[in-house]
């Protein structure tokens, strides 16, 4: 049972960081000149999404 | 198991990762439940986690120190270069995110960004394990960063300027407190996050690493088992095994990086005024 739910946690968590991930590839090729600092804004967007993910790893082992 | 039972790893997997798993868990290494060590009414014990905390300390040090050595104006060697690398790296890509005078911080950004890299680097040395790999040691680290953030910054703004710098400018009268509420919990959950982030990371990747590790063992073993069909997909799992291993290594220094990201976003929501 904590298994399905935090499958459902990665469902949403992996949606957030790929539509991360295809706006900034969207934004890079369009503006390959901003990429530096597009690719930091990516990385902080996604390490807060992630945490969401992790959180439920964590739950997962406390029980 | 006896010789007509056939051989199937997966089957045995369920039990290793339970050993695994439990080995993970913090032992302590100066004393047992019969001698433990005694501070006053509490018991003090250095888990394994400790052990490799402290050696990830004196290896930052060293770097440290040997990189002062060998400073120079036109920096020559290998090793000097990689330093330097570093340090513009966390000049140009991490403090430039503050906005109010970011050199300040450098400093203090390139010494968590050394000791972070440092720890989990050591855990992907067989045998050992990573000092970030416990939520003691990474609740240290956030709360660490965030007394430092908060501190910083009373002393930058004085402490009703800090207050006030919680609540964004510009907002309607009625509903700064509720925001007020909302932007103090979120700061008050930070170290949380920011140190179950790193905690989390590190200690999925070892237990990944783990499994991969035990499977590439029990499907080896098929080899003795006179288990042909085993055999025959281990190297597969010994391939798969090293691709995890370059992950990681990728995974640590990305968690370095996105742990003294976050410091320096703390920093600057702290210290400038927005």
């Amino acid at each position: 049972m904590a298994l399905l739910f935090y499958g459902l946690v990665v469902i949403g968590a992996a949606l957030g960081i790929s539509f991360v991930g295809a706006k900034t590839t969207e934004a890079m090729a369009r503006q390959p000149e901003v990429s530096s600092t597009v690719q930091t804004i990516f990385i902080l967007a996604a390490a807060f999404i992630e945490a969401l993910a992790l959180l439920g790893f964590v739950l997962g082992l406390i029980k | 198991m006896s010789a007509s039972e056939a051989y199937s790893p997966i089957k045995l997997l369920g039990e290793h990762v339970t050993h695994l798993i439990g080995s993970l868990a913090p032992q302590s290494v100066t004393g047992n439940g019969e001698h433990p060590v005694k501070m006053g009414i509490t018991q003090v014990a250095a888990s394994q986690y400790l052990v490799f905390f402290l050696i990830a300390c004196v290896v930052a040090i060293v770097i440290v120190f040997a990189a002062k050595k060998k400073a120079a104006l036109v920096p020559k060697g290998r090793f000097i270069n990689v330093i330097e690398f570093l340090v513009d790296f966390i000049r140009n890509g991490v403090a430039s995110i503050i906005k109010k005078d970011p050199h300040k911080y450098v400093a203090f950004l390139c010494s968590v960004f050394l000791f972070v890299l440092v720890n989990n680097l050591i855990g992907l040395i067989p045998g050992c394990k990573p000092g970030t790999g416990t939520i003691g040691g990474t609740f240290a680290l956030g709360i660490f960063v965030f007394l430092y953030a908060t501190i910083t910054g009373i002393r930058v703004k004085g402490g009703w300027g800090f207050i006030k710098g919680i609540v964004p400018h510009g907002l309607p009268k009625p509903i700064v407190p509720i925001v007020f509420i909302i932007e103090l919990f979120s700061m008050l959950l930070r170290p949380i996050t920011h140190a179950l982030r790193l905690f989390a990371n590190m200690y999925a990747g070892h237990i990944v690493l783990g499994i991969f590790s035990i499977l590439t063992q029990l499907f080896f073993m098929g080899l003795f088992n006179s288990k042909a069909a085993t055999a025959v997909a281990s190297p597969a799992w010994l391939i798969l095994l090293i691709a995890m291993y370059l992950l990681e290594f990728v995974v640590a220094f990305v968690q370095a990086y996105v742990f003294v990201l976050l410091s320096a976003v703390y920093i600057d929501s702290s210290v400038s005024s927005h």
